[in-house]
Protein backbone atom coordinates (compact mmCIF):
# COMPACT_ATOMS: atom_id res chain seq x y z
CA UNK A 1 0.00 0.00 0.00
CA UNK A 2 1.63 3.11 -0.77
CA UNK A 3 1.08 5.66 1.69
CA UNK A 4 1.38 9.69 1.71
CA UNK A 5 2.08 12.52 4.54
CA UNK A 6 -0.01 15.00 5.56
CA UNK A 7 3.16 17.59 6.50
CA UNK A 8 1.75 19.25 9.85
CA UNK A 9 3.69 23.12 11.29
CA UNK A 10 3.56 21.50 14.85
CA UNK A 11 2.76 18.10 16.58
CA UNK A 12 -0.12 19.45 17.87
CA UNK A 13 -1.82 20.32 14.65
CA UNK A 14 -0.67 16.62 13.79
CA UNK A 15 -2.75 15.26 16.18
CA UNK A 16 -5.42 17.71 15.04
CA UNK A 17 -5.59 16.75 11.90
CA UNK A 18 -5.08 13.05 12.48
CA UNK A 19 -8.53 13.61 14.77
CA UNK A 20 -10.11 15.10 11.68
CA UNK A 21 -9.22 12.44 9.41
CA UNK A 22 -9.80 9.32 11.76
CA UNK A 23 -13.28 11.16 13.19
CA UNK A 24 -13.97 11.25 8.97
CA UNK A 25 -13.32 7.72 8.98
CA UNK A 26 -9.80 7.90 7.54
CA UNK A 27 -7.13 5.43 8.67
CA UNK A 28 -4.39 8.25 9.74
CA UNK A 29 -1.73 8.45 12.63
CA UNK A 30 0.86 11.10 13.43
CA UNK A 31 4.04 10.08 12.02
CA UNK A 32 7.31 12.17 12.07
CA UNK A 33 9.14 12.84 9.37
CA UNK A 34 12.69 13.64 8.60
CA UNK A 35 11.64 17.48 7.27
CA UNK A 36 8.51 19.02 6.37
CA UNK A 37 10.33 20.81 4.16
CA UNK A 38 13.96 21.77 2.46
CA UNK A 39 15.99 23.53 5.47
CA UNK A 40 13.50 23.24 7.45
CA UNK A 41 14.65 20.75 10.16
CA UNK A 42 12.66 17.51 11.70
CA UNK A 43 8.58 17.63 11.12
CA UNK A 44 5.60 16.22 12.38
CA UNK A 45 2.99 14.58 9.43
CA UNK A 46 0.39 12.41 9.47
CA UNK A 47 0.65 9.22 7.16
CA UNK A 48 -2.48 8.46 5.21
CA UNK A 49 -2.74 5.68 1.94
CA UNK A 50 -1.98 7.78 -1.08
CA UNK A 51 -5.20 6.87 -2.53
CA UNK A 52 -7.21 8.61 -0.15
CA UNK A 53 -5.15 11.94 0.10
CA UNK A 54 -7.06 13.56 -2.35
CA UNK A 55 -10.13 13.30 -0.02
CA UNK A 56 -8.20 13.92 2.88
CA UNK A 57 -6.92 17.29 1.53
CA UNK A 58 -10.62 18.17 0.79
CA UNK A 59 -11.85 17.58 3.69
CA UNK A 60 -8.95 19.57 5.99
CA UNK A 61 -9.21 22.45 3.72
CA UNK A 62 -13.44 22.52 4.06
CA UNK A 63 -12.31 22.47 8.04
CA UNK A 64 -10.16 25.15 7.95
CA UNK A 65 -6.62 23.49 8.22
CA UNK A 66 -4.04 25.64 6.43
CA UNK A 67 -0.60 25.18 6.47
CA UNK A 68 -0.78 21.21 5.69
CA UNK A 69 1.48 20.18 2.80
CA UNK A 70 0.95 16.95 0.86
CA UNK A 71 3.55 14.36 -0.08
CA UNK A 72 4.52 11.51 -1.43
CA UNK A 73 7.84 9.30 -1.53
CA UNK A 74 9.69 9.68 -4.67
CA UNK A 75 11.24 6.32 -6.30
CA UNK A 76 14.49 7.04 -4.23
CA UNK A 77 12.47 7.63 -0.96
CA UNK A 78 12.89 11.10 -0.43
CA UNK A 79 9.61 13.11 -0.15
CA UNK A 80 8.42 15.77 -2.80
CA UNK A 81 5.25 17.55 -2.55
CA UNK A 82 2.60 15.13 -4.37
CA UNK A 83 1.22 16.12 -7.78
CA UNK B 1 -4.78 15.55 59.47
CA UNK B 2 -7.99 17.51 58.44
CA UNK B 3 -6.48 19.16 55.07
CA UNK B 4 -8.21 23.31 54.45
CA UNK B 5 -5.04 24.34 52.73
CA UNK B 6 -6.91 23.63 49.00
CA UNK B 7 -5.99 27.37 48.00
CA UNK B 8 -2.42 26.24 48.34
CA UNK B 9 -2.61 23.13 46.60
CA UNK B 10 -5.22 20.21 46.55
CA UNK B 11 -3.53 17.74 48.46
CA UNK B 12 -6.32 14.81 47.76
CA UNK B 13 -6.58 13.90 44.44
CA UNK B 14 -8.69 11.63 42.29
CA UNK B 15 -6.79 8.38 42.53
CA UNK B 16 -6.31 8.19 38.58
CA UNK B 17 -4.32 11.30 39.18
CA UNK B 18 -1.62 9.47 40.21
CA UNK B 19 -2.35 6.31 38.08
CA UNK B 20 -1.99 8.28 35.10
CA UNK B 21 1.33 9.96 36.07
CA UNK B 22 2.74 6.55 37.13
CA UNK B 23 1.55 4.76 33.95
CA UNK B 24 3.29 8.27 31.75
CA UNK B 25 6.64 8.09 33.63
CA UNK B 26 7.45 4.37 32.87
CA UNK B 27 5.99 4.72 28.96
CA UNK B 28 7.19 8.53 28.08
CA UNK B 29 9.93 9.77 26.28
CA UNK B 30 10.51 13.12 24.89
CA UNK B 31 6.96 14.86 22.91
CA UNK B 32 7.74 15.84 19.58
CA UNK B 33 11.22 14.87 19.82
CA UNK B 34 11.10 10.79 18.37
CA UNK B 35 9.44 9.36 16.26
CA UNK B 36 9.47 5.99 18.08
CA UNK B 37 6.93 5.00 20.75
CA UNK B 38 7.94 6.44 24.05
CA UNK B 39 7.83 9.84 21.73
CA UNK B 40 4.49 9.43 20.77
CA UNK B 41 3.48 8.04 23.80
CA UNK B 42 4.25 11.68 25.84
CA UNK B 43 3.05 13.55 22.34
CA UNK B 44 -0.59 11.34 23.09
CA UNK B 45 -0.68 12.73 26.69
CA UNK B 46 -0.02 16.65 25.63
CA UNK B 47 -2.55 15.77 22.95
CA UNK B 48 -5.03 15.00 25.27
CA UNK B 49 -4.29 17.52 28.19
CA UNK B 50 -4.83 20.00 25.70
CA UNK B 51 -8.29 18.41 24.00
CA UNK B 52 -9.36 18.21 28.15
CA UNK B 53 -8.69 21.74 28.96
CA UNK B 54 -10.31 23.09 25.75
CA UNK B 55 -13.32 20.85 26.20
CA UNK B 56 -13.92 22.06 30.17
CA UNK B 57 -13.40 26.02 29.23
CA UNK B 58 -15.22 25.78 25.95
CA UNK B 59 -12.21 26.18 23.39
CA UNK B 60 -12.91 25.56 19.91
CA UNK B 61 -9.11 24.93 19.42
CA UNK B 62 -6.71 22.99 21.45
CA UNK B 63 -3.82 24.46 20.27
CA UNK B 64 -4.45 27.34 22.23
CA UNK B 65 -4.08 25.51 25.26
CA UNK B 66 -0.77 26.54 26.87
CA UNK B 67 1.40 23.80 28.83
CA UNK B 68 3.13 25.50 31.46
CA UNK B 69 4.88 24.83 35.48
CA UNK B 70 1.93 26.54 37.24
CA UNK B 71 -0.01 29.88 37.05
CA UNK B 72 3.31 32.10 37.84
CA UNK B 73 4.74 30.81 34.46
CA UNK B 74 1.95 31.18 32.42
CA UNK B 75 1.28 34.88 34.38
CA UNK B 76 5.03 35.86 33.38
CA UNK B 77 4.53 34.62 29.32
CA UNK B 78 1.37 37.19 29.56
CA UNK B 79 2.60 39.85 31.34
CA UNK B 80 6.23 39.66 29.65
CA UNK B 81 4.36 39.99 26.63
CA UNK B 82 1.80 42.50 27.01
CA UNK B 83 2.79 45.35 29.41
CA UNK B 84 4.70 47.73 27.43
CA UNK B 85 7.67 50.42 28.56
CA UNK B 86 6.24 54.02 28.58
CA UNK B 87 2.42 52.74 29.20
CA UNK B 88 0.59 51.77 32.21
CA UNK B 89 -1.04 48.57 33.61
CA UNK B 90 -4.22 48.68 35.32
CA UNK B 91 -4.78 45.95 38.24
CA UNK B 92 -7.14 45.57 40.80
CA UNK B 93 -6.17 45.25 44.71
CA UNK B 94 -6.00 41.69 45.30
CA UNK B 95 -3.72 40.66 42.63
CA UNK B 96 -0.99 37.81 44.31
CA UNK B 97 2.72 38.71 44.11
CA UNK B 98 2.92 36.61 40.83
CA UNK B 99 1.17 39.30 38.97
CA UNK B 100 2.25 42.11 41.19
CA UNK B 101 6.21 41.20 41.61
CA UNK B 102 6.25 40.56 37.87
CA UNK B 103 5.15 44.01 37.04
CA UNK B 104 7.60 45.62 39.52
CA UNK B 105 10.22 43.99 38.02
CA UNK B 106 9.31 45.51 34.50
CA UNK B 107 9.36 48.89 36.39
CA UNK B 108 12.69 49.81 35.99
CA UNK B 109 12.20 49.42 32.32
CA UNK B 110 9.56 51.65 31.97
CA UNK B 111 6.34 50.08 32.98
CA UNK B 112 3.93 51.84 35.36
CA UNK B 113 1.71 49.91 37.48
CA UNK B 114 -1.86 51.79 38.43
CA UNK B 115 -3.85 49.37 41.36
CA UNK B 116 -7.46 49.75 41.20
CA UNK B 117 -8.49 50.56 45.21
CA UNK B 118 -10.72 48.07 44.88
CA UNK B 119 -12.93 47.20 48.11
CA UNK B 120 -13.67 43.90 49.77
CA UNK B 121 -16.85 42.39 48.58
CA UNK B 122 -17.97 45.01 46.46
CA UNK B 123 -17.80 43.84 42.83
CA UNK B 124 -20.31 46.80 41.35
CA UNK B 125 -17.59 49.34 42.64
CA UNK B 126 -14.79 47.15 41.59
CA UNK B 127 -16.33 47.42 38.02
CA UNK B 128 -16.75 51.37 38.05
CA UNK B 129 -13.21 51.86 39.42
CA UNK B 130 -11.80 49.88 36.83
CA UNK B 131 -13.80 51.39 34.30
CA UNK B 132 -12.57 54.94 35.15
CA UNK B 133 -9.08 53.51 35.44
CA UNK B 134 -9.14 52.30 32.31
CA UNK B 135 -10.07 55.27 30.39
CA UNK B 136 -7.17 57.56 31.43
CA UNK B 137 -4.49 57.49 28.23
CA UNK B 138 -1.69 55.10 27.99
CA UNK B 139 -3.00 52.02 29.32
CA UNK B 140 -1.89 49.29 27.42
CA UNK B 141 -3.29 46.43 29.72
CA UNK B 142 -5.57 45.11 32.52
CA UNK B 143 -4.76 42.48 35.15
CA UNK B 144 -7.48 41.18 37.48
CA UNK B 145 -7.45 37.72 39.56
CA UNK B 146 -10.66 35.87 38.85
CA UNK B 147 -11.02 34.89 42.79
CA UNK B 148 -8.79 36.24 45.86
CA UNK B 149 -6.44 33.57 46.92
CA UNK B 150 -6.89 35.60 50.95
CA UNK B 151 -10.50 36.00 50.95
CA UNK B 152 -12.44 34.10 47.92
CA UNK B 153 -13.94 37.30 46.73
CA UNK B 154 -14.99 36.60 42.89
CA UNK B 155 -13.74 39.32 40.92
CA UNK B 156 -16.47 40.74 37.82
CA UNK B 157 -13.51 39.73 35.81
CA UNK B 158 -16.04 39.19 32.59
CA UNK B 159 -17.67 42.81 32.92
CA UNK B 160 -14.49 44.00 33.47
CA UNK B 161 -13.31 42.14 30.26
CA UNK B 162 -16.08 43.65 28.08
CA UNK B 163 -14.68 47.40 28.63
CA UNK B 164 -10.92 46.16 28.01
CA UNK B 165 -12.94 44.92 25.02
CA UNK B 166 -14.23 47.91 23.67
CA UNK B 167 -11.34 49.86 24.51
CA UNK B 168 -9.42 47.62 22.84
CA UNK B 169 -7.06 47.00 25.87
CA UNK B 170 -5.62 43.57 26.40
CA UNK B 171 -6.64 41.98 29.60
CA UNK B 172 -4.99 38.65 31.39
CA UNK B 173 -7.21 36.90 33.99
CA UNK B 174 -5.12 35.14 37.26
CA UNK B 175 -7.87 31.68 37.33
CA UNK B 176 -5.62 30.15 39.67
CA UNK B 177 -8.43 30.23 42.58
CA UNK B 178 -11.10 29.54 40.13
CA UNK B 179 -10.28 27.33 37.60
CA UNK B 180 -12.37 23.56 38.35
CA UNK B 181 -14.26 26.29 40.43
CA UNK B 182 -16.38 28.91 38.11
CA UNK B 183 -17.30 28.33 34.53
CA UNK B 184 -14.49 29.76 31.88
CA UNK B 185 -14.43 30.44 28.48
CA UNK B 186 -11.04 30.70 27.30
CA UNK B 187 -12.27 32.01 23.87
CA UNK B 188 -13.66 35.09 25.89
CA UNK B 189 -11.25 37.60 25.47
CA UNK B 190 -9.00 37.89 27.88
CA UNK B 191 -5.84 35.58 28.47
CA UNK B 192 -6.57 33.28 31.47
CA UNK B 193 -3.81 32.02 33.41
CA UNK B 194 -3.89 29.11 36.08
CA UNK B 195 -2.25 26.57 37.82
CA UNK B 196 -3.11 22.45 37.36
CA UNK B 197 -2.65 21.63 40.68
CA UNK B 198 -5.80 23.56 42.60
CA UNK B 199 -9.54 23.16 41.56
CA UNK B 200 -8.24 21.21 38.44
CA UNK B 201 -6.97 18.14 40.85
CA UNK B 202 -3.71 18.10 38.52
CA UNK B 203 0.00 17.29 40.39
CA UNK B 204 2.21 20.18 41.22
CA UNK B 205 4.10 21.72 38.57
CA UNK B 206 1.25 21.92 35.96
CA UNK B 207 -0.03 24.98 34.78
CA UNK B 208 -2.41 26.40 31.64
CA UNK B 209 -2.34 29.68 29.60
CA UNK B 210 -5.58 29.72 27.34
CA UNK B 211 -4.41 32.33 24.47
CA UNK B 212 -8.03 33.65 23.11
CA UNK B 213 -8.34 34.05 18.98
CA UNK B 214 -5.92 37.07 17.77
CA UNK B 215 -4.10 37.57 20.81
CA UNK B 216 -0.33 37.70 19.46
CA UNK B 217 1.91 36.99 22.22
CA UNK B 218 6.03 36.74 22.26
CA UNK B 219 7.62 33.61 23.54
CA UNK B 220 8.82 34.35 27.48
CA UNK B 221 11.62 31.11 27.02
CA UNK B 222 12.95 30.53 23.94
CA UNK B 223 14.32 26.88 23.25
CA UNK B 224 14.17 23.61 21.88
CA UNK B 225 10.28 22.31 20.53
CA UNK B 226 11.08 19.14 18.70
CA UNK B 227 10.59 20.67 15.35
CA UNK B 228 11.65 23.32 12.57
CA UNK B 229 15.11 22.70 14.24
CA UNK B 230 17.34 24.61 11.36
CA UNK B 231 16.00 27.96 12.22
CA UNK B 232 16.79 29.91 14.98
CA UNK B 233 13.93 31.51 15.89
CA UNK B 234 10.79 30.51 18.20
CA UNK B 235 7.87 29.04 15.80
CA UNK B 236 5.44 31.67 14.74
CA UNK B 237 2.30 29.29 15.73
CA UNK B 238 0.58 27.70 19.00
CA UNK B 239 1.70 25.87 21.43
CA UNK B 240 4.77 25.47 19.98
CA UNK B 241 5.52 29.27 19.75
CA UNK B 242 5.40 29.35 23.92
CA UNK B 243 6.64 26.21 24.87
CA UNK B 244 10.02 25.88 24.69
CA UNK B 245 12.26 23.11 26.40
CA UNK B 246 10.66 18.91 27.51
CA UNK B 247 7.38 19.08 28.64
CA UNK B 248 6.62 17.57 32.13
CA UNK B 249 4.38 14.66 30.86
CA UNK B 250 4.14 12.54 33.93
CA UNK B 251 2.76 15.90 35.37
CA UNK B 252 0.71 16.77 32.48
CA UNK B 253 -0.94 13.00 32.36
CA UNK B 254 -2.21 13.93 36.54
CA UNK B 255 -3.31 17.31 34.96
CA UNK B 256 -5.35 15.28 32.25
CA UNK B 257 -6.79 13.15 34.91
CA UNK B 258 -7.99 15.81 36.86
CA UNK B 259 -9.41 17.75 34.31
CA UNK B 260 -11.56 14.81 33.45
CA UNK B 261 -12.56 14.25 37.08
CA UNK B 262 -14.01 17.73 37.21
CA UNK B 263 -15.48 17.30 33.74
CA UNK B 264 -17.47 14.30 34.37
CA UNK B 265 -18.99 17.09 37.62
CA UNK B 266 -21.41 18.13 34.26
CA UNK B 267 -20.43 21.76 34.85
CA UNK B 268 -22.20 21.53 37.95
CA UNK B 269 -21.64 24.29 40.16
CA UNK B 270 -18.86 23.51 42.86
CA UNK B 271 -19.93 21.26 45.33
CA UNK B 272 -18.12 23.08 47.85
CA UNK B 273 -20.29 26.03 48.31
CA UNK B 274 -22.84 25.01 50.70
CA UNK B 275 -19.81 24.05 52.81
CA UNK B 276 -18.30 27.17 52.23
CA UNK B 277 -21.55 28.71 53.77
CA UNK B 278 -21.82 26.26 56.82
CA UNK B 279 -17.75 27.28 57.61
CA UNK B 280 -18.55 31.09 57.20
CA UNK B 281 -21.51 30.59 59.97
CA UNK B 282 -19.55 28.47 61.81
CA UNK B 283 -16.26 30.77 62.50
CA UNK B 284 -18.76 33.95 62.85
CA UNK B 285 -20.31 32.88 66.50
CA UNK B 286 -17.14 32.02 67.79
CA UNK B 287 -15.84 34.79 69.96
CA UNK B 288 -12.99 37.26 69.22
CA UNK B 289 -13.22 35.81 65.94
CA UNK B 290 -13.30 38.57 62.36
CA UNK B 291 -14.71 36.04 59.46
CA UNK B 292 -14.60 37.87 56.51
CA UNK B 293 -17.14 36.53 54.13
CA UNK B 294 -19.64 38.66 51.86
CA UNK B 295 -23.57 38.27 52.90
CA UNK B 296 -25.52 34.99 51.38
CA UNK B 297 -21.80 34.55 49.97
CA UNK B 298 -23.03 36.05 46.74
CA UNK B 299 -19.58 36.65 45.23
CA UNK B 300 -17.09 34.87 47.45
CA UNK B 301 -16.19 30.98 46.48
CA UNK B 302 -13.20 28.61 47.61
CA UNK B 303 -11.85 30.29 50.31
CA UNK B 304 -12.80 31.77 53.79
CA UNK B 305 -10.55 33.50 55.99
CA UNK B 306 -10.42 35.08 59.78
CA UNK B 307 -8.17 37.07 62.16
CA UNK B 308 -8.21 36.22 65.73
CA UNK B 309 -8.26 39.13 67.50
CA UNK B 310 -5.26 39.82 69.33
CA UNK B 311 -3.08 36.85 67.48
CA UNK B 312 -1.14 36.78 64.61
CA UNK B 313 -2.23 34.34 62.02
CA UNK B 314 0.71 32.54 61.54
CA UNK B 315 0.20 31.92 65.51
CA UNK B 316 -3.15 30.54 65.02
CA UNK B 317 -2.55 28.07 62.08
CA UNK B 318 0.78 26.95 64.08
CA UNK B 319 -1.38 26.25 66.87
CA UNK B 320 -4.39 24.63 64.72
CA UNK B 321 -1.69 22.48 63.19
CA UNK B 322 -0.24 21.21 65.81
CA UNK B 323 -4.49 19.81 66.53
CA UNK B 324 -3.73 18.29 63.23
CA UNK B 325 -5.69 20.85 61.57
CA UNK B 326 -4.25 22.45 58.10
CA UNK B 327 -5.03 25.92 57.36
CA UNK B 328 -2.76 28.69 56.00
CA UNK B 329 -1.60 31.76 57.98
CA UNK B 330 -0.15 35.01 56.80
CA UNK B 331 0.06 37.13 54.13
CA UNK B 332 -0.75 34.13 51.18
CA UNK B 333 2.14 35.80 48.97
CA UNK B 334 -0.65 38.52 48.56
CA UNK B 335 0.33 41.56 50.58
CA UNK B 336 -1.40 43.90 48.11
CA UNK B 337 -4.75 42.54 48.88
CA UNK B 338 -3.92 42.96 52.55
CA UNK B 339 -3.25 46.05 52.04
CA UNK B 340 -6.95 46.41 50.41
CA UNK B 341 -8.47 44.81 53.09
CA UNK B 342 -6.08 46.66 56.01
CA UNK B 343 -5.39 43.07 57.05
CA UNK B 344 -1.49 43.88 56.47
CA UNK B 345 -0.77 44.16 59.76
CA UNK B 346 -1.21 40.19 60.63
CA UNK B 347 -2.52 38.78 58.05
CA UNK B 348 -5.33 36.20 58.12
CA UNK B 349 -6.06 32.36 58.54
CA UNK B 350 -7.30 31.00 55.58
CA UNK B 351 -9.93 28.07 54.89
CA UNK B 352 -9.31 27.06 51.26
CA UNK B 353 -11.97 24.18 50.52
CA UNK B 354 -11.88 21.28 48.00
CA UNK B 355 -14.93 18.78 46.80
CA UNK B 356 -13.30 16.22 49.38
CA UNK B 357 -13.70 17.99 52.81
CA UNK B 358 -16.42 17.21 54.76
CA UNK B 359 -18.89 18.91 57.38
CA UNK B 360 -17.18 17.04 59.83
CA UNK B 361 -13.56 18.87 59.08
CA UNK B 362 -15.38 22.19 59.66
CA UNK B 363 -16.76 20.80 63.30
CA UNK B 364 -13.36 19.61 64.23
CA UNK B 365 -11.63 23.08 62.76
CA UNK B 366 -14.35 24.91 65.28
CA UNK B 367 -13.44 22.54 67.90
CA UNK B 368 -9.79 23.57 67.91
CA UNK B 369 -10.20 26.86 67.54
CA UNK B 370 -12.61 27.43 70.29
CA UNK B 371 -9.32 25.42 72.38
CA UNK B 372 -7.13 28.11 71.66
Amino acid sequence: MAVAFIACRSVTRTHRVAQALKEAGFNAHPKRLPATSPGSGCGHSVQIEQSKLHDAMALLKEAGFDEVTALCRKTDGELEPCP
Amino acid sequence: MIYLDNAATTLKKPPEVARAMQQALESCGGAGRGGHQAAVAAENILYQCRQDAADIFHMENPERVILTCNATHALNIAIHALAKPGYRTVISGFEHNAVYRPLMALHAGGVQTTVVPTPLFEPEMALHLFEEALSKDNVCLAVCIHVSNVFGYILPVERIAEICRSKGIPMIVDASQSAGILPIRGDSYPVWCMPGHKGLYGPQGTGLLLVPPGMPLEPFMHGGTGGNSQSTEMPAFLPDRLEAGTHNAPGIAGLSAGIRHVLKQNGNPWPGLPLLQQAANMLSVIPGLRVFSSPRLFCQTGVVSFVRMGMESEMVSGLLGEQGIAVRGGMHCAPLAHKTAETDKHGTVRVGLSQYNTLKDIQLLVKALRRI
